[in-house]
């Protein structure tokens, strides 16, 4: 790389920069540090080509997607399970009050004789409505109380649903979560191999004397690389 | 520039030439700030996606909950307390006392299933559910949160949009620099041009420096958590018509987060509700700058539009209130606007031009409904509400000019002369009840005008008791039907009658039948009298054509639900008697809320 600098260029007289004999050429030291920053660009290059490879591979795109859809179907089995079950309770609602009319007219005159009034002949056919109605609703969810448990009825008919379908959103996004965060600590570590090269590039158009200043960015370059690396590895 | 390059050779800094060193300085700044751009713009790209997933969890959350609450509520009200005012009403009437406490077991039951007829919502002797809390505590209050919080998230993605696009832009415009950069060291040797490039480069770069920075200290619209659920408890306690806390509770919301332009709105409808109940013209005054406020902020949707212009009106600042109105139809071209420029115009007295308004909007609302018919669909519920008010408005205005009720008018003396701009008005106001009825009932616009009559409208009522003044009925009558003379009619002609209460349509009490009664004679309509106070005006078409309207009021407090008194048998007629309306206000009407405009009033139209 810096061959064609052994020979002083006839500026220098006029710089001043040279007058040392002894730093007249190129020292080992400079081929050295050369060498050694030629080596470093080489791998951070090699480095950026794998960090842009684990990025391809940290695609979050897709469990943001499938999250969506898992939600999206929740949310739809939710509501029709909400509903199937609400279309039960109603019906049991008609149930539970003909029942409860037919039970306590029966508890309060179970003697009633054939003259009854108009609307206690209705209340006798009560009973018969409540055990019609009750073919239209799911008899499991009645409790011992005689209540209906409609969270027990909608749970199962989710229960169903998830069977066939993918109900759980949560680690899609937890995915999405941990690899967006990985794919931000892949661009601080891009960013940090970046700086690294642009201290070694303003390293290698120095001239060669300017030997401390090389050393300098040289040796910050390699502190900002070795930050960088030591992100990588901590994803 | 040339002589910084003489000044850098004499240093000898540089391992190659001047120019080629001073070129890779700048490769090295451009390729820095590059990397940075690059960095936040793909840092930006990961919040974006992200945001983009908290707006699409957002909206599935916010749908789940309209969805389960409208559920909850709508089984609590039309099916458990349906069933519950069932069981409860088959005991008043039982008249065996087996029967009745076998009811009222069957109506404790049902109060079982459903909170919404449990505490705190429900008292039994109170009769009526409060509805309104129990929907808020299940989900109207969550909804409004929920709302809000998705408008911030498409806000802050809105930010990020902006963000991106700028870092997108630097990095490309840095590429551009390296590129000519490079040229400039290899391919072009002229002098000249390649200083040219670097001056370029080097402004390129600067000005890019202040885009980067620009977008880099762009600030993120903070969500205002606690402001957002103040104005949440402020929508609940609207739709529980709690508007004055409701007020309290909209401005404790603009005082943490003065810019939350959704409080403004909802805080401008609150005044604008209270006015309604109250009449209290400075209710008026605090609305204005809110709406004004909101318009400022953007909010252009039709609702907010028309509602600063209506103030405007209803303040008597015409002008303002057209140029309202004209921003409306400028910015959505929606129909209302139209009417609303209409009723301005009226106001200024320029009765033809409202007339030329009125009849774009008509037409445009007529196409939008044939267009949305051909298609297969419907237009929104909002579509029939918006010819409604604006029938209502040319009713409150022909009120004001011809009976001095100018409650929810401007101040009559800034208004102009009645003959001027009644006929019109009237016109006007029939051609519009017969444009939504027709569209509504025979989905087509109205035909030609029919030669059919109806007269002598009145009521009839049993028991004769429920009658407490002339037009003023109490709830709880066995029977109740408006009486017409009517002529001119034909077989198999579509009748309907619509039904306001307190000007808004009443649906539960609209009829509609295919005529069977003949060409000419008296009919009795029958309604249902409900339960819910107001002023209730009876509008009769015939195929779609309006031929005659009344009004009457109806009192639930002057019902005495607990009286076991029988009701007497016969009927009791008041044909005719309706066309007086000075005999209402006696010691037996209704409250303050009775005055001239709720008494009863009788118009026929042919």
């Amino acid at each position: 790389m810096r061959e064609n600098e052994q020979a002083v260029p006839p500026e220098e007289a006029d710089t001043g920069a040279t007058s040392d004999n002894a730093e007249e050429h190129v020292s080992k030291f400079d081929e050295y540090l050369s060498t050694f920053v030629n080596i470093m660009i080489i791998l951070v290059a090699l480095a950026t080509g794998y960090i842009s490879y684990q990025m391809f591979n940290a695609d979050y795109y897709e469990p943001a997607l499938n999250g969506v859809i898992a939600d999206l179907q929740r949310g739809q089995a939710e509501i029709n399970a909400e509903g199937r079950a609400r279309q039960n309770y109603n019906i049991f609602t008609y149930y539970t009050i003909y029942d409860t009319v037919a039970r306590s007219y029966q508890s309060l005159d179970p003697e009633h004789g054939d003259d009854l009034p108009v609307t206690s002949i209705f209340l006798r056919e009560v009973d018969t409505l409540a055990d019609s109605v009750r073919f239209f609703f799911p008899g499991r969810y009645i409790t011992a109380d005689g209540d209906y448990n409609k969270e027990r009825n909608v749970q199962e008919l989710m229960a169903e649903t998830a069977e066939k379908t993918d109900l759980n959103p949560d680690p899609y996004y937890a995915e999405f979560d941990e690899l967006t965060e990985d794919n931000k600590g892949y661009l601080q570590v891009l960013l940090f191999f970046g700086l690294a090269l642009a201290f070694y590039a303003f390293e290698e158009v120095l001239f060669w004397k300017r030997r401390s200043i090389r050393l300098f960015l040289t040796g910050v370059g390699t502190v900002v690389l070795i930050v960088g690396i030591v992100l990588l590895v901590t994803i | 520039m040339q002589g910084f390059m003489n000044w850098l050779t004499r240093q000898r800094w540089f391992s190659q030439d001047t120019y080629s060193s001073v070129v890779g300085l700048v490769i090295i700044y451009v390729a820095i700030l590059t990397a940075f751009s690059a960095y936040q713009g793909g840092i930006i790209d990961i919040e974006w996606d992200r945001s983009n997933l908290e707006i699409q969890k957002k909206t599935i959350e916010l749908t789940r909950t309209q969805t389960l609450g409208e559920f909850e509520a709508d089984y609590a009200w039309a099916q458990a307390y349906r069933i519950w005012y069932e069981m409860d009403t088959y005991a008043y009437f039982a008249e065996d006392d087996n029967v009745r406490a076998a009811f009222e077991q069957a109506r404790d039951r049902v109060t079982e299933l459903s909170p919404l007829l449990q505490e705190p919502y429900f008292d039994p002797l109170a009769f009526f559910p409060e509805i309104e809390k129990y929907e808020v505590d299940l989900y109207i209050q969550d909804m409004a949160q929920q709302t809000l919080e998705l408008k911030y998230l498409l806000e802050e993605r809105n930010v990020l949009d902006e963000k991106s696009v700028i870092y997108f832009e630097v990095t490309e415009m840095m590429a551009l620099v390296l590129i000519l950069l490079g040229l400039s060291t290899t391919i072009i040797s002229n002098q000249t041009i390649r200083l040219l490039i670097l001056a370029f480069a080097i402004g390129m770069s600067g000005w890019q420096t202040i885009r980067f920075l620009e977008a880099y200290t762009m600030p993120f619209l903070e969500t205002p958590s606690e402001a957002i659920q103040d104005y949440a408890e402020g929508v609940g306690l609207a739709h529980q018509l709690f508007y004055s806390d409701a007020i309290d509770t909209y401005s404790t919301a603009i005082d943490k987060a003065p810019d939350l332009t959704d409080a403004y709105v909802e805080r401008g409808f609150a005044y604008r509700l209270l006015f309604n109940e109250t009449g209290e013209m400075e209710l008026l005054d605090q609305a204005l700058p809110d709406f004004e406020r909101a318009v400022t902020d953007g909010r252009r949707e039709p609702r907010i539009i028309g509602q600063l212009s209506e103030l405007y009106y209803l303040e008597g600042r015409f002008d303002e209130a057209l140029t309202t109105s004209q921003l409306g139809i400028d910015e959505t071209d929606d129909f209302i606007h139209y009417f609303d420029k209409g009723r301005n115009l009226f106001a200024l007295g320029q009765v033809e031009e409202a007339r030329a308004s009125y009849q774009e909007g008509i037409d445009i609302a007529v196409n939008r409904y044939l267009s949305l018919k051909d298609q297969g669909q419907s237009p929104p519920v909002s579509f029939w509400r918006s010819f409604d008010y604006a029938t209502v408005e040319l009713d409150d205005l022909t009120n004001c000019l011809t009976n001095d009720v100018c409650d929810q008018t401007p101040p009559q003396d800034s208004l102009p002369s009645t003959d001027d701009i009644l006929p019109t008005i009237t016109e006007i106001n029939t051609q519009l009840k017969n444009t939504t009825t027709s569209l509504e009932i025979l989905q087509q616009p109205p035909g030609d005008p029919i030669t059919a009559t109806v007269d002598n409208i009145g009521f009839s009522i049993t028991p004769e008791s429920a009658m407490i003044a002339e037009g003023v009925f109490e709830t709880g009558a066995e029977s109740f039907s408006v009486d017409f003379d009517y002529e001119g009619f034909a077989n198999d002609q579509i009748f309907s009658a619509k039904v306001f209460v307190d000007n808004r349509d009443y649906p539960p009490l609209r009829q509609i039948m295919r005529w069977q009664e003949g060409e000419s004679g008296r009919y009795a309509l029958p309604l249902a009298l409900g339960n819910d106070t107001g002023n209730y005006t009876v509008q009769l078409y015939l195929d779609g054509q309006l031929i005659g309207q009344t009004s009457f009021y109806l009192d639930f407090a002057a019902y005495d639900y607990g009286d076991d008194s029988a009701p007497a048998d016969e009927d009791t007629s008041n044909d005719g008697e309706t066309e007086t309306t000075d005999e209402v206000g006696d010691e037996s009407t209704p409250d303050d809320e009775t005055d001239d405009d709720t008494s009863s009033e009788t118009e026929s139209e042919s």
